[in-house]
């Protein structure tokens, strides 16, 4: 049995509801057929989601696909429970992607205030605004839909965590906090830069077509003059930065790859018709409109989306009509690919980044550099059931000798691998953009872990 | 049971306010500094002394006594202290917020004269800083978790050694420092004879867009950790404007003055 004791001195604290908590097992009795099933709860990464949902129901279960709640489950799907037996034996795999960020940090299992979770509410004009200590979403626990009544979540402890970087890079680094237990690299994922139309361009926009990381570096810090990207003086469109909050693991790797520092505050804008949700993340609004009738531009600071959505929505928003003391605004931002399709399919456009487009090809060369090595964490001690599914999702050797390589060099052999959609191994890779590449199809790396810029191997 | 019991303490203790090693520095917190050299399982020390005094009680030479509630003596001296007697110890404060635009603020210290720690500054200013992204990014090296307070290994990602500057002249160990973005490290020898240091404080703040204001002259921090023990006494410029009770007392004087003379021109007439 598993009390979640920051849980319980939250609740009595009032800073969560009762009804948000509930006591998690790490088995549990199905009342729908009286069977005792294991538990594992995965969370972690919502960039590797749709891979770890096709490994989960094709590739880990003895059937092919296992029970879903929802039955309407899919790869964009955050919560859900996959149920059927490993091996004969009844398993149930509880997921909740929270972010990578969030999900290692929720490994930790704190058994004091975790600050370095706490995500201040930082905009005072948004609705559901609150002064108040507010963590990450998913953090110090996620919240699992409870197998017996789905139309509930419970707070518990994770198990396992996919994660877009290695421990060693993220906020709950070693040795300040508890070293993880590394199941292996299972792919490299790709992160690009994209900028919200303007129906009506000015040259600022139609200059503004690459960003550079040492531009991005200072972009991170406060807003800039489009000039300072294009080089022409005219253009002086002010360029806001769309982004997301700490616990993503996109946003690691942003800070990783513009030298900006994981740990850096930065100064981050949604659109005024963004509200805070009850777990005091920032969700947008209507992005059908502009971003004017949105509400204009609101400073964020810090704080930015808890979804790469939130980001993708905002850069949805045409831009035209919307000013500061200093005329015409842009706006950028940086999401995963699937979010940027999002964005690109509303009119957003893509940006090069040091002049290279983002496709398989460039990140497979390694002429691009705003990728992650994504990982599978479980806490150090795993028991058997979890040893068990992770063994499933990243391969049987990954227990004793995780996969640390890219290139002909991996030896990622799971569900994942096999069964996860993993891109770059199409004959057209200049032409594809995969959420997640095979990490036996890399052609570089990084020297050191997901810090620096790649090399070829 | 246990853990129950463990949870209620944590409640009643207030999850977010009890004092660890991994609390924050609030926008605009004076946070000061020791480190020592570099070295395997060595560790910085790191107090948050608030923000800096203000409002009409400050005025020069009145030495506010700092809040130091966060430093734990016994854990400094395991830290520092066999550097400290060898004057291998630094240390340095610094401050800051990266709201933008105006609300674009960095404080950093520099060593002041020892001979005159008074309220002019005894220092040269810090080297110019004209791009408010620079402050920006300083700042936010600093702020929402970027540094701990108290004992922190100089290899984690929020340490003083990584996030500010290694010593005197070296940068923080990260891509990007405080002491990189601005070109200047707060950071000076801490004296091993004395314990005692003056540190002047300058502030630069974010000026439309892009610009900034430039260095201003605080005022100056004098540090004592003799003995293992910590005071930080601040000491405003001397351009401060004298605090109301002053004013008050002056105004009050002028009024009695005249009262006086009411009474004594009255009387002039009486007589």
């Amino acid at each position: 049995m598993k009390i979640n004791q920051i849980t319980a001195a939250l609740l009595s604290l009032g800073l969560i509801s009762a009804a948000n908590v509930a006591k998690a097992d790490t088995q549990i009795v199905l009342t729908s057929n009286g069977q005792t099933y294991n538990v594992v709860y995965i969370t972690g990464s919502t960039a590797a989601r749709p891979n770890v949902f096709n490994a989960v129901t094709n590739g880990v279960f003895d059937q092919t696909p296992p029970t879903l709640q929802p039955t309407t489950a899919s790869g964009s799907t955050s919560q859900y429970n996959a149920i059927g037996t490993i091996g004969g034996v009844n398993y149930i795999i509880s997921a909740d992607f929270t972010g990578s960020e969030a999900g290692l940090g929720a490994l930790q299992h704190f058994t004091t205030d975790p600050t370095i979770l706490q995500n201040p509410n930082t905009a005072s004009s948004l609705p559901g605004y609150s002064s108040g200590t507010v963590y990450l979403p998913g953090t110090p626990n996620p919240s699992f839909i409870n197998p017996n009544n789905t139309s509930q979540t419970a707070a518990a402890q994770a198990d396992l965590s996919m994660a877009d970087t290695s421990q060693a890079v993220s906020l709950t680094a070693p040795p300040a906090y508890t070293a993880l237990k590394n199941w292996g690299i299972v792919g490299v994922v790709p992160f690009e830069w994209v900028k919200a139309t303007n129906s009506a361009p000015d040259s600022s926009w139609t200059d503004l077509v690459n960003v550079t990381d040492p531009q991005l570096n200072f972009a991170l810090g406060s807003v800039q003059a489009a000039s300072f990207f294009t080089g022409n003086a005219n253009d002086s469109d002010s360029v806001y930065l769309i982004g997301r909050n700490k616990g993503s693991g996109t946003r690691v790797n942003c800070m990783l790859d513009t030298l900006h520092g994981v740990t850096s505050a930065v100064n981050q804008y949604c659109a005024g018709n963004a509200a805070y949700n009850g777990s005091g993340a920032i969700t947008n609004g209507s992005s059908s409109v502009t971003l004017k009738v949105a509400g204009g531009i609101v400073a964020l600071g810090n704080d930015g989306f808890d979804s790469g959505s939130g980001v993708s929505g905002t850069l949805s928003m045409d831009v035209n009509g919307t000013t500061d003391t200093y005329g015409q605004i842009m706006t950028i931002g940086y999401l995963g690919i699937s979010d940027g399709n999002t964005a690109a399919g509303n009119h957003a456009t893509r940006l090069t980044l040091n002049g290279v487009p983002e496709n398989d090809a460039t990140v497979i060369n390694g002429t691009y550099s705003f990728w992650g090595h994504e990982h599978l964490y479980s806490t150090p001690s795993p028991d058997s059931t979890v040893t068990t599914v992770a063994e499933q999702l990243v391969g049987a050797n990954a227990n004793s000798s995780p996969n640390q390589s890219l290139g002909s060099g991996s030896t990622a052999a799971g569900a994942i691998e096999s069964k996860g959609g993993l891109g770059g191994n199409e004959v057209n890779t200049s032409t594809t953009q995969s959420t997640i590449i095979d990490p036996k199809a890399m052609a570089a790396d990084k020297a050191s872990g997901d810090a620096g810029y790649p090399s070829q191997i | 049971m246990k853990m129950m019991y463990r949870a209620a303490l944590l409640a009643a203790l207030g999850a977010a306010g009890f004092v660890s090693a991994q609390a924050q520095i609030n926008p605009n917190d004076l946070a000061l500094g020791f480190t020592v050299p570099q070295g395997t399982g060595n560790s910085d020390y790191v107090v948050d002394l608030g923000g800096i005094p203000t409002g009409g009680n400050i005025v020069a030479n009145e030495n506010t006594v700092l809040s130091v509630s966060g430093f734990n003596g016994t854990t400094f001296s395991s830290v520092v202290g066999s550097y400290f007697a060898a004057n291998e110890a630094s240390v340095g404060i610094v401050g800051g917020a990266n709201a933008g635009g105006t609300g674009t603020d960095v404080i950093l210290s520099v060593l002041a004269s020892q001979s005159n720690p008074g309220t002019t500054a005894s220092s040269s200013a810090p080297t110019p800083v004209s791009s408010q992204s620079a402050l920006a990014s300083a700042a936010g090296t600093i702020l929402s978790g970027g540094i701990g307070t108290g004992q922190l290994s100089q290899t984690a990602a929020n340490s003083w050694f990584q996030q500010v500057a290694e010593n005197s002249t070296t940068v923080g160990a990260a891509n990007n420092s405080f002491a990189s973005y601005l070109n200047n490290n707060p950071m000076t020898i801490l004296n091993g004879t004395t314990g005692t240091e003056v540190l002047d404080l300058y502030e630069n703040m974010g000026s439309g867009r892009s610009g900034t204001t430039g260095w201003a002259y605080d005022g100056n921090v004098t540090l004592d950790v003799a003995g293992g023990n910590l005071t930080a006494t601040y000491d405003e410029t001397a351009t401060a404007v004298p605090e109301p009770n002053i004013l008050v007392a002056g105004l009050g004087a002028l009024a009695l003055c005249g009262i006086a003379a009411r009474r004594n021109k009255l009387n002039r007439k009486q007589a």
